[in-house]
């Protein structure tokens, strides 16, 4: 089971604000996914190495070319840039990552 | 013939010899679109000036005895609103983008306009691909142009009620557990999910990226195989696109030949659980291929069908947590001015994600917490691993499979929507294609008792979309192609 | 009071941004300094919707070098994680970077230390995308005020490695010496800038403190140091605070620490950080990484002969005293000069003295560039050839060199516009200057002719004199002979 509190903590994890009626019903459906992954119990999972695997693909690589993005512009006009040319948050001094 | 009834090879074929115009093409759609939408809400953006621009350069074109090559040309499509055209909204049907601008194509829209097609707008679908029945929408529900008091399914549900109604004869959605298969089963149209990795993602708005997958919505099994020719591309920009040879599927499927095809049916899946009439359309579907020369053959899936649900919300939450992670208000979308960075982040993620949205990326944040990730997390991939061991075991004794797309026919608008995990389980018989990986299309098998659209899915191992697709055209040769719904009149 | 006995025990994380043309995973330049705010940019590195990432080759190749110079255990199979986070420089709110499955695991480095030479084990090197900046002021220098931080996202994305030591290091000072040596080596491999001031060579460390015998104590990392020297003070600062906090019986808390370069002081960042969880998970945008053993094997050949080897054989092969093997092999270019001017007959000692001195001096100054030198070799040959064979003297040898660097030409015609011709002056010159200086002292030939020479102080005098107005072109028993037959002849 998992309490209130656990869910307040995953919320601050995933920078979410959640109202308490919210944080309420995201309770009881944690609870209730949870009872279902309880399937998983189940099976015989034990030797299964789920990182080896037939590969379709590898990692492809690209080769070391420079290219402009000619559409600053537009992403200028789009995103929330302001007019020296940075985005704009809230002062992180005094704040640790 | 009403350009509405037209399939895609048709209006290709009639534009190309140049007795219907492009510009025909998309009035008549935008009329159709006017016509229904407000009882339908399919599309969040129409791309009218767009569209007749693009209509009047086919026109030019095909004047000058140009574009004959083009096995699109003329068109009309429509994309589901989480993938990218440069300079229009995609806003994934949530609040956080609902103002956001593209500045760049996703790799299909580029194979799409190459091929000759003319985009028409942008379709409905729940937020962030997150949902079955296009009702977490931040721009309303869509509904089913079978039954408008009924779901379209989803969460492409805004492209298959698109390719329902009649807007358009080719849509393309996304697929993560089920999302192109299941709304195409509700609204009565054919949906393919192809491999993971037949398609590019790149322009695809991620929910789970090792699970999405792009795929068409037709009426017809030669649109499908025409549609995936021209979008099922190597592409350098998405790592994860597959690099071999993809073969020409509308080739593949002329004069298509099953004779001993081996089609296996699992036999546990039409047990308890599923719709008697659904049961019966399967059923139905494996005589068809029988009778055109198939070999049936009974499979065990062992316990996949149990086991796809916890381990398909174990593993699309988590990666769903991550995608979503950027949506923060600083560079683009919805932000909630707040005067320190944490309350910046989260009143913008508190207000901009719907309900659905939150409770999945909170139980991904959960499963891949510390202290949980080895029983949840790494669990989830343990099984996401043994459901492929499955299902490659049974695909060395048949061809492909066939079972239910869904477990019910369409539901009512509100019936689930207060309970998620019901919901989550109409995607129960198309959560564990996506989790090996594998193509599967949900085809049209007629309606039931009660006027509603019935489906059948077949599925084939990674690659071999041709084997569905000669399946498929079986089945339609005897059950006929997708009519158009009557909710598009 | 018993005084107890402390070791210190330092491990380094060391963050090294690689010489590629452009980012990791998007083709943006890798080159952001001085770069127009956010003009570096492109929808993948700002994390835009639907973008994917694309491996950079080279990035891998040059890990790959990297981890052979340090003789790592090169790991075929590789894998990138997310490390998931909210921070406003990282866009897409994680980072990708390697976790359980690096590039590389093991391998060491020689450093020097007080008492020769010691080992320092690497654990691991990985490679990972770096984060923009977060900038308080903007770039005319403007503070905003405290209430708004900037963020410009050209360095975003620009390919790092990252080297983890073992915990080996037991003093500030060998901690200087393992990044000095890092520092040597990433440039002799040309993977990177290796320059701490302008952060592509970036330095966090661990430290911790225990009794003699006693386990391993409480760790602190520290951060913020952008130069060698903050290193080690940072250091010195921590083994001081930590010692003294243990020998008055109190106890270190873990936690991170930053170094403020203006007090001197290292400052806790307060621990409200909620205990990192980074839920790292495979990046699932990027297949398992898989190098070839034909790459390894062309990474391996492409090796120089590295910095510690080369010290070793010039140690060995030329007898240089370690003072000199060390400053001829600080750099690569400046070895590989030395060698090539050996090789084209200059004799080693004086090559050695003269590139130690002259060669270092020019270069300090401005004049002398060790990537491009201004001097062929076989010119320097040449000259240290004859100063060695006393052709030329010393003075003259360094008059010859910079008219060279000054006035950019060759040997002959810098000797020729120095006055400086082989074998000292011709006997016509050295006789007209002997015969100039003796008129010029008439009064000390006087004294001498009169017998009042006896320690020989005046003859000496005078050959000095003489040697001056030659600049010690003259070989002295020349000048001594010639003044002789003068003065008695």
């Amino acid at each position: 089971m998992i309490n209130k509190e656990e869910v307040e903590r995953i919320a601050g994890l995933i920078k979410l604000e959640i109202t308490p009626d919210e944080a309420d019903s995201l309770q009881e459906h944690f609870n209730k996914i949870l009872g279902y992954f309880e399937l998983l119990g189940n099976l015989p999972l034990e030797s299964v190495d789920p990182f080896v695997g037939d590969e379709d693909v590898i990692c492809p690589m690209r080769g070391d070319d420079v290219s402009r993005w000619d559409n600053v512009m537009a992403l200028n006009e789009l995103a929330n840039f302001n007019e020296e040319g940075y985005f704009e948050v809230p002062s992180i001094l005094g704040e640790d990552n | 013939m009403s350009v509405r009834e037209l399939s895609a090879r048709e209006i290709a074929g009639l534009v190309k010899r140049g007795e219907l115009k492009a510009t025909e093409v998309v009035r008549a759609v935008f009329d159709e679109i006017k016509n229904n939408e407000k009882k339908l809400n399919a599309l969040i953006t129409i791309m009218e000036e767009r569209a007749l621009k693009r209509a009047e350069l086919i026109d030019e074109k095909v004047a000058k005895g140009q574009w004959k090559e083009k096995a699109l040309l003329g068109v009309p499509v429509v994309l589901k609103d989480n993938i990218c055209v440069e300079g229009y909204p995609t806003t994934c049907g949530s609040k956080m983008l609902k103002k956001w601008i593209s500045p760049y194509n996703a790799g299909i829209v580029d194979y799409l306009e190459e091929a000759g097609t003319i985009l028409i707008g942008k379709s409905n679908m729940d937020e962030f691909a997150m949902g079955s029945s296009t009702e977490h929408s931040a721009f309303g529900p869509t509904s089913n142009p079978w039954d408008l008091e009924r779901v379209p399914g989803g969460s492409s549900g805004g492209s298959a009620a698109s390719v329902a109604a009649g807007y358009v004869p080719l849509a393309f959605g996304s697929d993560t557990g089920g999302s192109i298969r299941q709304p195409a089963a509700f609204c009565g149209v054919h949906g393919m999910k192809p491999t993971y990795g037949l398609v590019s993602r790149y322009g695809l708005v991620a929910f789970s990226s090792s699970l999405d997958q792009i795929g068409p919505f037709t009426r017809t099994v030669e649109d499908m195989a025409l549609a995936l020719d021209v979008i099922a591309k190597h592409d350098y920009r998405d790592s994860t696109c597959w690099t071999g040879n993809r073969p020409s599927y509308s080739e593949a499927i002329l004069n298509a030949n099953i004779k001993g095809m081996r089609v296996g049916v699992v036999r546990d899946f039409m047990e308890e659980g599923l719709d008697d009439e659904l049961a019966q359309a399967v059923e139905k579907g494996l005589g068809i291929l029988v009778e055109n020369g198939a070999i049936p053959v009974d499979l065990n899936l062992g316990d996949i069908k149990e086991c796809a649900l916890p381990c398909y919300y174990i593993i699309a939450p988590a990666e769903a947590s991550s995608n979503l992670a950027r949506y923060d208000g600083v560079r683009y979308g919805l932000r909630e001015d707040a005067d320190n960075l944490l309350d910046q982040y989260i009143k913008t993620r508190g207000k901009g994600f719907g309900d659905e949205v939150k409770r999945r990326i909170m139980i991904g944040t959960f499963v891949l917490s510390s202290g949980y990730y080895d029983a949840y997390y790494l669990r989830g991939l343990k099984a996401r691993k043994y459901v492929c061991e499955k299902f490659k075991e049974a695909f060395s004794n048949v061809d492909v499979i066939v079972m239910p797309s869904t477990p019910t026919p369409p539901f009512k608008k509100g019936e689930l929507v207060g309970d998620p995990i019901q919901m989550y389980l109409s995607d129960i018989f198309t959560l564990p294609v996506n989790l090996a990986g594998l193509p599967g299309i949900s085809v049209w098998m007629g309606l039931n008792s009660t006027g509603l659209p019935m489906a059948m899915q077949i599925i084939a191992p990674k690659w071999h979309e041709v084997r569905i697709l000669k399946a498929a055209a079986k089945i339609e040769e005897t059950i006929g192609a997708c009519p158009l719904a009557p909710g598009g009149e | 009071m018993v005084s107890r006995k402390y070791v210190t025990v330092i491990g380094l994380e060391v963050h090294v941004q690689l010489k590629t043309n452009s980012k990791l995973f998007c083709p943006c330049s890798s080159d952001y300094i001085g770069a127009k705010p956010n003009s570096n940019v492109c929808p993948v590195c700002l994390g835009l919707p639907g973008t994917l990432p694309v491996l950079n080759k080279k990035a891998v190749e040059l890990a790959l070098k990297m981890s052979c110079a340090i003789g790592g255990n090169i790991q075929k199979e590789s894998r990138f994680h997310r490390k998931n986070y909210f921070y406003p420089d990282l866009p897409k709110a994680y980072q990708i970077s390697q976790y359980d499955r690096p590039i590389s695991f093991g391998g060491k480095i020689p450093i020097r230390t007080a008492d020769g030479k010691k080992f320092i084990g690497i654990t691991r090197l990985h490679l990972e995308e770096d984060a923009g900046k977060l900038v308080h002021a903007t770039s005319d220098g403007r503070l905003h005020g405290f209430s708004s931080s900037y963020v410009d996202y050209n360095r975003a994305g620009v390919p790092l490695i990252e080297i983890v030591s073992e915990p080996q290091i037991s003093t500030p000072e060998e901690a200087k010496e393992y990044v000095l040596a890092l520092r040597k080596l990433v440039r002799y491999l040309g993977v990177s800038d290796g320059d701490m001031e302008s952060g592509s060579m970036r330095v966090d460390a661990n430290i911790s403190m225990n009794e003699e015998g006693q386990p391993l104590g409480v760790k602190v990392e520290v951060k913020n140091m952008n130069s060698l020297r903050a290193l080690q003070r940072a250091l010195e600062y921590e083994q001081k605070r930590q010692m003294e906090i243990l020998s008055s019986g109190g106890v270190i808390i873990q936690e991170t620490r930053h170094w403020d370069d203006v007090r001197g002081i290292t400052v806790s960042s307060r621990s409200k950080e909620e205990a990192h969880d980074y839920r790292y998970f495979p990046d699932p945008d990027l297949p398992l990484l898989v190098v070839s053993e034909d790459l390894i094997e062309k990474m391996a050949k492409s090796i120089p002969e590295l910095p510690w080897e080369k010290k070793e054989r010039y140690l060995f092969e030329f007898s240089m005293s370690e003072e000199e093997a060390e400053i001829l092999t600080s750099q690569r270019e400046l070895a590989q000069y030395f060698e090539e001017v050996l090789a084209s007959g200059a004799p080693v000692k004086p090559l050695v003295n003269w590139m130690k001195t002259e060669v270092i001096r020019s270069n300090k100054e401005g004049k002398f560039d060790f990537n491009n030198p201004e001097i062929n070799p076989q010119a320097l040959a040449k000259l240290v050839k004859f100063l060695d064979e006393g052709k030329i003297s010393n003075t003259a040898a360094k008059d010859v060199w910079l008219v060279m660097l000054d006035n950019k030409v060759g040997l002959e015609e810098a000797m020729e516009k120095a006055g400086v011709t082989l074998g000292g002056l011709s006997a016509e010159k050295l006789e007209s200057i002997v015969s100039k200086v003796l008129d010029q002292n008439q009064d000390v030939v006087k004294e001498i002719l009169e017998g009042k020479d006896t320690k020989g102080k005046k003859i000496k005098f005078l050959m000095g004199l003489v040697m001056r107005e030659t600049r010690g072109q003259a070989k002295p028993q020349n000048v001594e002979e010639m003044l002789r037959s003068k003065l008695h002849g």
